[in-house]
């Protein structure tokens, strides 16, 4: 398996910082906040490799950096320190001054200016969101918030755009008919479905997953792995899974990592991580866990 | 094919002050291309652990685990980067366990099928149909092939199981107790058709709850913990 993209010490606080923060907070501290400034670490030196079609669970409870680790690879935020290298892939070769001559990785993304991240983003991934109302537009139709992404993606004919709007939305199992209903019409399952079709339009080599079946009923979320289970292995996706639910890592993904406090605190083979934890915090997270 | 050199395993449970549980402790064996090794021993003398260090499940404290892997030669279970261990579990080393674990409502024909389409590059409709056979093989009636395994008794799951790990035909199977809840009869036709897999060159090291099961099945055996 080859890496497609890598991080390495990424970190993103808030607030100043001091000398007190590196022993007030972290993994082995009982908060991410510092005691001395009040500077919040909400990622701190997170490394991570995503192999190309593998899926990787990111574990860990409310607060403990989940969220801002995916914001940050999304570039959704930007990082306060680290390195973010994606892997030459054709989809990305039409992003100007990305990579250096001949080489396999490409510069540091998160040096680079908003409007090369957007083409990368726009080029390899697609993000699915817990809360669909930042993922997509409420009052736009179904069809249209797909249309939007594709525009930005430099589409221009609307028949195009409409077709590849149906196929998508057909695909995630939203009703034809209904595709120029705006999500807010729709269910908390279906606008989770939309959102999929928004991420996948693009054609991504890369998914990010942030507690997309969190706050769905268990019926529907069944059907929401079932459905992220098959599309990664059709287009063979590689995708970042976020949950709190061991459940649900357990099912989608191959190796995981968990956090505390905005610290990676260890990483593994999932069932590895499940049956046979080292740190302490990873044994109390699936000692915790209703069987 | 398979070499375990004084492997042991030590838990630490960080939540029970430190307490550490020593589960195995200087196991070794061999087992050559397509043969059988049970293993023997009292509960909790750690033969599951045993098969979960090779697996990679658990990470073993000492020791090597040698599996000779057709696409990377000799490779060290205990040791190698998680992504060879993965590539492996995708394409030369299979696991059944007692417990039926799959993503909740799809129906048991496409959970057998699935292996197939991975692994072994078969069109939907050829897994399908292959995996339709193993399930006939297997007892599991045709009526319960578009059903969820949710519902199914303890021995129709654990079958279920089985038919997910023979059918796409890995170099090394590691049994934990494939036979555990089942009558005698089924537990027949799960032996007859690990012995055709093992024919076939498939090596297996498996733990059986009853003796007379191991008999039937293992080339040899090795017993863990306890006094030999």
């Amino acid at each position: 398996m080859e890496p497609l993209l890598r991080a390495r010490g990424l970190t993103r606080r808030f607030g100043p910082g001091c000398e007190a923060c590196m022993d007030g907070t972290g993994a082995r501290s009982e908060s991410n906040r510092c005691p001395v400034c009040a500077t919040v670490w909400a990622c701190r030196d997170v490394g991570l490799d995503l192999f190309r079609e593998e899926a990787l669970g990111i574990v860990g409870e409310s607060g403990s950096g989940k969220s801002t680790l995916v914001r940050l690879l999304h570039f959704d935020w930007p990082a306060t320190a680290g390195f973010l290298e994606v892997a030459r892939t054709p989809a990305l070769e039409k992003v100007p001054d990305l990579f250096h001559e001949g080489c396999a990785w490409s510069r540091n993304l998160l040096a680079m200016d908003k409007f090369r991240q957007r083409a990368v983003r726009d080029a390899a991934m697609g993000i699915v969101y817990q809360h669909p109302q930042l993922g997509l537009r409420m009052g736009v139709s179904s069809g249209g918030n797909i249309a939007e992404r594709l525009l930005s993606a430099g589409w221009r004919s609307i028949g195009a755009m409409r077709e590849r709007a149906g196929a998508l939305l057909e695909r995630t199992e939203i009703p034809l008919e209904r595709m120029d209903e705006p999500p807010r019409n729709f269910s908390g399952g279906m606008q989770q479905r939309v959102q999929i079709a928004k991420a996948l339009s693009g054609d991504p080599p890369i998914l990010l997953l942030d507690e997309v079946t969190t706050g769905l009923d268990l019926s529907v979320q069944a059907r929401v792995l079932d459905m992220v289970r098959e599309l990664r292995d059709e287009l063979r996706l590689s995708m970042l899974v976020v949950s709190h639910d061991l459940g649900v890592i357990h099912l989608l993904c191959q190796r995981t990592l968990v956090m505390r406090n905005g610290e990676v605190v260890e990483s593994g083979l999932t069932d590895q991580i499940l049956q046979d934890p080292q740190h302490p915090y990873t044994q109390l997270l699936v000692a915790s866990q209703l069987q | 094919m398979l070499d375990v050199r004084n492997l042991s395993k030590t838990f630490h449970l960080h939540m029970q002050g430190g307490l550490s549980v020593r589960a195995l402790e200087d196991v070794s064996f061999r087992v050559p291309r397509g043969r059988f090794l049970g293993l023997s021993g009292p509960s909790g003398a750690g033969k599951s652990t045993v098969l979960k260090c090779i697996h990679r499940t658990y990470l073993a404290s000492g020791g090597s685990i040698s599996f000779l892997s057709a696409a990377f030669g000799t490779v060290d279970m205990a040791t190698a980067p998680e992504a060879q261990v993965i590539q492996l579990r995708r394409t030369e080393i299979g696991f059944v366990s007692q417990f039926l674990r799959v993503i909740p409502r799809v129906p048991t024909l496409d959970l057998v099928a699935e292996p197939l389409k991975l692994r072994q590059g078969l069109s939907p409709a050829e897994a399908r149909g292959r995996a339709g056979e193993i399930l006939d093989r297997l007892r599991i009636p045709r009526t319960l092939h578009s059903a969820y395994p949710a519902t199914f008794s303890g021995g129709e799951q654990q079958r279920v199981n089985i038919a997910r790990a023979v059918g796409w035909e890995p170099s090394l199977l590691l049994l934990d107790e494939p036979t555990a809840s089942l009558d005698r009869e089924s537990a027949g036709i799960v032996l007859d058709l690990l012995s055709e897999l093992r024919d076939r060159g498939c090596t297996m090291v498996g733990v059986f709850h009853d003796p007379e099961m191991l008999s039937r099945i293992a080339d040899e055996t090795v017993r863990i913990g306890g006094d030999a």
